[in-house]
């Protein structure tokens, strides 16, 4: 594994997953179940997504942020504040996160589909 | 008391990522219209005599609203140039009425607290349903969906509005119980389309094992302790206050407001610069409605306030500077400190 970004922790847990980067409502059909969901900042067209994901990643945001109050409420990872993430990290990348140290490490594990948290 | 309300206050906005805020932020919005917004608060305070403060207080029903409002307030006397004298009168009878409202931790440093024990007692003696992953995870994404909506009715900085978190308080044996509350998803009167709205509000009474829970003055800023989905022990959720416990109608529910969050974000997002001002400004009135008509003042913007908004661009009075922006906002909304944003 390497660590390829660091950011801002804000919702515990460490996921496993494939990276989609969303720059808008448009990208939405092509969101799956479990997907991790990276994007500037989420905003509310992006609800179906935030549902669906694993974990979420944003270029800003801090504690109070919106993606990471609801990420709390859902039990699912996030990291924000991760500068220039929907530039560094590849549509279709295997990740791993840790939403406490908000440590982003990318994978080469074609056995990766064994999500845990 | 105010020395403290605004220490906590400046807790709650030092975690805040000033550049989110979409899709417009207060400090370029209130600026525009700071002393009209004191005069119509003077006025309360002069109506407020011949009222109960105890029924006053009432018509705002939520304490993390007010602390919020009493906070735009305490921006608007020093963008405003009001005399610190006044400053300190006008705060403080805003502070009063919190006071009425918050039982416990009034400033909101860790908890949002409003219910008396013997009420909590009330509660708990109701049906409650056991918790589990599956009805976690729903509530979980209910709460994601309809905090979306909210955002959408009444943007970031009217958001309380709309929710409320509160307590937690303490069940014994690791347990405790925090509410969250829904409130006007359907405000017709700010936006039309929202009559057709299944319900105005929920309440989501969720009770935890081993979970610890904390809010800021502004009680979505919610932080847990422990994992909330497999530590939600059992909840209860009541739709306009009849019980609703079937997972398939908060399914239902929960698909409702994800599609209408995004189409209120659409329509927010697609109001010019002009039309935006005009909404929020009515918006910034509409969350006062009851507490005005109760005052016998009427609840819409005045012409002062339309006419100190029109053809006028985002404000930049406020400056913060880039990092350690606590003292900033300490000497902004402290009303003894001669310091005025510029």
């Amino acid at each position: 594994m390497q660590l390829i970004l660091t950011g801002l922790g804000v919702s515990q847990g460490i996921v496993k997953g494939k990276v989609k980067v969303i720059n808008g409502k448009d990208d939405h059909p092509h969101f799956e179940e479990d997907d991790i969901l990276v994007t500037h900042l989420t905003d509310p067209t992006m609800v179906p997504m935030m549902s669906k994901s694993s974990g979420i990643i944003c270029n800003i945001g801090g504690l109070t942020s919106h993606p990471s109050i609801v990420s709390r409420e859902m039990g699912i990872p996030c990291i924000v504040s991760a500068d220039k993430a929907t530039t560094i990290l590849k549509d279709g990348d295997i990740i791993q996160f840790d939403g406490k140290t908000g440590e982003i490490h990318k994978i080469d594990d074609k056995n990766w589909n064994m999500r845990w948290k | 008391m105010l020395t403290k309300f605004v220490e906590s206050y400046v807790q709650a906005i030092g975690d805040m990522d000033m550049t989110t805020f979409e899709p417009l932020s207060l400090f370029g919005f209130h600026p525009m219209f700071d002393k009209e917004w004191i005069a119509r608060i003077e006025k309360c305070m002069e109506y407020s005599k011949h009222v109960s403060m105890d029924d006053l207080a009432k018509k705002i029903k939520n304490a993390s609203h007010l602390r919020a409002q009493l906070c735009f307030i305490l921006m608007d006397l020093k963008t405003a140039g009001i005399a610190p004298e006044k400053r300190k009168k006008i705060a403080e009878w805003v502070y009063s009425l919190l006071e009425k409202l918050a039982k416990k931790d009034v400033n909101g440093f860790k908890s949002n607290i409003k219910h008396t024990h013997s009420e909590i007692e009330k509660i708990m003696k109701k049906k409650f349903e056991k918790g589990s992953i599956e009805a976690g995870k729903l509530l979980g994404r209910l709460y994601t969906s309809a905090y979306h909506l909210v955002n959408g009715l009444y943007t970031d900085f009217y958001t309380d509005w709309g929710i409320e978190n509160i307590g937690p308080y303490d069940l014994g044996d690791g347990r405790i119980l925090v509410i969250k509350k829904f409130a006007n998803l359907n405000p017709k009167l700010l936006w039309a389309h929202t009559k057709d709205f299944p319900c105005s509000g929920f309440t989501i009474y969720s009770v935890y094992k081993d979970v610890k829970f904390s809010c800021d003055a502004i009680s979505v800023h919610t932080q847990y302790e422990g994992d909330p989905i497999k530590g939600l022990e059992s909840f209860r959720v009541e739709i306009d206050g009849k019980e609703t416990h079937q997972l398939g109608v908060l399914k239902v529910l929960n698909e409702f407001f994800e599609k209408k969050s995004a189409e209120q974000w659409d329509l927010i997002t697609s109001l010019d610069h002009e039309e935006l001002k005009k909404k929020t400004l009515l918006m910034r009135c509409f969350i006062f409605k009851d507490f005005f008509e109760h005052l016998g003042i009427h609840w819409i913007p005045n012409k002062e306030m339309f006419d100190a908004i029109k053809d006028k661009p985002w404000s930049t009075i406020y400056n913060p500077p880039k990092k350690d922006q606590n003292e900033y906002w300490r000497n902004v909304l402290d009303p003894k400190e001669e310091f005025y944003p510029s």
